[in-house]
């Protein structure tokens, strides 16, 4: 009894991403699947639930649930044995509440009505989330989400339960919360894969530890788990060069309150970012890291004070406001404004605010150095994560606006594109005397280019000295 | 009493008899009936009120617009201005009659039972209305993108929207993956939760709110 995969191959546009794989995934086990983003995590599970090739992927080799190939079964049938829960749980959901939303999933399997009733009420007691059952979506944490997507699953019936980076929208309470879940479940006989690229919390309850390295997975003998389960080091920041000059404040925070739904992510008294300089914040998953960048870029409601230049931010002009101030997007596509590479690269090139110091020369020079070369008529859209993200990266730092705030701008990239990327950041930063503001898991590789850090923990941050890598 | 769907088809049969009339008398009453009904139901006055601004500008503006520049006479153009502007009327009152009490959900999930439209596309429609406030987040964000580049996408310009459209493609791909993986397939049989009868009485009333449009078209004189 177990859902296997023999020699599994995945491509986009034949470019494999998983290659020739071998997994069995057997009842009453918790597995932790650990990769870098962009190593194919989402690719292996969306093909192990059965959803590729139907939407997209090409995929060769056997896929088996329990002894039958996953391809023959019809999706009411694969449903009530293998789940997926998606990376981001605003998008699983086809209705406007949970009451609908179980109704929905259970009309597929062709129950009647008592039984629908009969499945969500056990389901929801299941995870603990009985008194949620007529609460609408949008009124939900992430972490509730997540619960009810789990208890979604369950109720359909199915036995092997797979879940993409579960945990990215959920605060760290609640992440244990679900970790513990997901060991009771595990125990009772489920057979669980869950795939995350942070691996706190989970060396005491999994059964099973594999790293996606290479497109392949590899089996992380116990013993050496520890290792992963590292001991963060701590590295003291050296103390800013305070003699030069009194700091100049960029932005000054006063009684800030930023809301994420129905959740208070940051109740702020005083805090001030400082100009030119690179400021690295730190804290743990869901703490609210990316809705305060949003804020900081005008694209999310506050109420209190935040002064930017001390004007009050959401007073600034946009037009004025977004030609000092921009914004990595945690996604490189919602960068993108042209097609192909060239265009977007023209583009930036013609409205830099840095011109002078961006000339053809220069460019091409980290073109190469960024293996960007020669891609020139090809789709931003079609390139590879890692590539979208250091174009992404590289057409905002040619634009140089006066503030920069980077949403993970590390993610997907492979050692040897970190460190051309930080070089690339720290450059343009000393050479510009940008304000620099960077929200990043990648600690280790950041803190030797960052002049201060913010530690947000609960709903507030403040500089501390110390950065766990 | 009616269900969704013959509400759905009352609204209809009125839109078409509206639309192929030309009695002010008619339309007078149909919206006087219509207002009357969502008072009754105690439908919040802001509510209404919003009914009425949405209705004032297409309402003078048709009005105006045959009073003025008609080809006939001016008792002619008169008529034919407020039969345009009592119309215009009509159409949002009806709507607003119809969505009275009921959700969208409701109307489709009915509309699917009783005229058995494609399940594939009443979902498809759900999932849609749900996005819709993201989909304003994602302009205001597609708009920043831009000016961050030194852009500023208007609404008339191809980008925004093509923007837009790559974020309603990725939506709806991950909303068609998680409908899959809950069990959903194109034309396969499903359950249903709830029965929306459409009821005898139901259609009794829409035969004689149709008769009575057709009396009052008869003795209307204007
Ligand atoms: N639908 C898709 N079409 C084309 N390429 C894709 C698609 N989904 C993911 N990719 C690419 O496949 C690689 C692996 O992505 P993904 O499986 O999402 O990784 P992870 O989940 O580990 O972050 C990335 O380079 C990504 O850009
Ligand atoms: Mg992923």
């Amino acid at each position: 009894m177990a859902i296997t995969a023999r020699n599994l191959t995945v491509a986009y546009r034949d470019q494999a991403i998983i290659d020739d794989l071998n997994l069995t995934l057997e009842k009453k086990t918790l597995t932790l699947l650990m990769g870098p983003s962009g190593s194919g995590k989402s690719t292996l599970l969306k093909a192990l639930a059965g959803l590729y090739p139907q939407y997209g992927g090409q995929v060769s080799g056997k896929i088996e649930i329990d002894q039958t190939a996953i391809a023959t079964l019809k999706a009411n049938e694969r449903a009530k044995r293998v789940a997926l829960l998606f990376q981001n749980p605003d998008d699983q959901f086809a209705m406007p509440t949970v009451r609908e939303e179980f109704i929905f999933a259970l009309e597929n399997l062709e129950l009647d009505k008592d039984e629908i009733d009969q499945k969500t009420a056990w389901a929801l007691e299941k995870v603990g989330l009985t008194d949620f059952i007529d609460r609408s979506f949008v009124t939900l944490s992430g972490g509730e989400m997540q619960k009810v997507a789990l208890a979604e699953v369950l109720a359909l019936g199915a036995d092997y339960l797979l879940l993409d980076e579960p945990f990215a929208a959920v605060d760290s309470q609640s992440r244990e919360d679900l970790q513990v879940l997901l060991q009771q479940l595990s125990q009772e006989g489920y057979g669980i894969l869950v795939s995350d690229h942070d691996p706190a919390g989970y060396f005491d309850k999994i059964s099973q530890f594999y790293q996606l390295k290479e497109k392949a997975l590899v089996l992380v003998p116990e013993n050496d788990w520890s290792q992963y389960d590292y001991q963060k080091q701590t590295v003291v920041l050296k103390p800013a060069a305070e003699s030069d000059q009194a700091q100049d404040t960029a932005y000054r925070f006063d009684n800030l309150r930023i809301q994420n739904g129905e959740r208070l992510v940051l109740d702020q008294d005083i805090l001030q970012i400082f100009a030119a300089g690179i400021t690295l914040l730190t804290g743990p998953n869901g703490v609210g890291k990316s809705s305060v960048l949003k804020t900081l870029a005008r694209l999310h409601r506050y109420e209190g004070s935040l002064t930017y230049q001390e004007q009050e931010v959401h007073a600034w002009k946009p037009r004025l406001y977004f030609g000092q101030v921009g914004l990595l997007f945690q996604s490189a596509s919602d960068q993108f404004l042209n097609i192909t590479v060239d265009e977007e690269l023209d583009q930036v090139m013609a409205k830099s605010h840095h011109a002078d110091f961006w000339t053809k020369e220069i460019l091409d020079q980290w073109l190469s150095d960024l293996h960007l070369t020669g891609l020139g008529d090809q789709s931003v859209y079609t390139l590879s994560g890692g590539q979208q993200k250091k174009l992404q990266l590289l057409l905002m730092l040619i634009m140089a606006p006066q503030v920069l705030f980077l949403d993970e701008p590390l993610a997907g990239l492979d050692e040897q594109s970190v460190a051309v990327v930080l070089n690339l950041i720290q450059t343009c930063q000393q050479a510009l005397g940008l304000t620099i503001l960077v929200v990043s898991h990648q600690t280790r590789d950041l803190v030797n280019i960052v002049d201060r850090h913010l530690r947000y923990e609960q709903t507030a941050m403040a500089y501390q000295e110390e950065v766990l890598v | 009493m009616m269900n969704a769907t013959q509400r759905m088809i009352l609204a209809l049969a009125i839109s078409l008899e509206i639309s192929l009339t030309k009695s002010v008398t008619l339309n007078v009453v149909l919206f006087s009936v219509a207002f009357l009904l969502l008072l009754i139901r105690r439908q919040p006055l802001k509510k209404i009120g919003l009914y009425v601004a949405i209705a004032i500008i297409p309402v003078l503006g048709s009005f105006w617009s045959f009073y003025l520049y008609g080809q006939g006479t001016a008792a002619e153009n008169l008529h034919f201005g407020l039969v345009m502007g009592s119309r215009v009327l009509v159409f949002i009152f009806i709507g607003a009659w119809l969505t009275m009490g009921m959700t969208p959900y409701v109307l489709l999930a009915s509309l699917r039972q009783n005229l058995k439209m494609s399940a594939t596309f009443t979902y498809g429609i759900l999932g849609a209305l749900n996005f819709m406030p993201r989909f304003k987040q994602a302009f205001s964000s597609i708009q920043a993108a831009g000016m961050m580049r030194g852009e500023v996408l208007r609404w008339w310009q191809p980008t925004l929207y093509f923007k837009a459209l790559v974020h309603a493609i990725k939506w709806s791909k991950n909303l068609a993956m998680a409908m899959t993986s809950h069990g959903f397939q194109e034309g396969a049989s499903r359950s249903a939760y709830r029965d929306y009868p459409m009821a005898k009485s139901g259609w009794v009333l829409i035969v004689l709110i149709l008769i009575a449009l057709q009396v009052i078209l008869f003795f209307s004189r204007y």
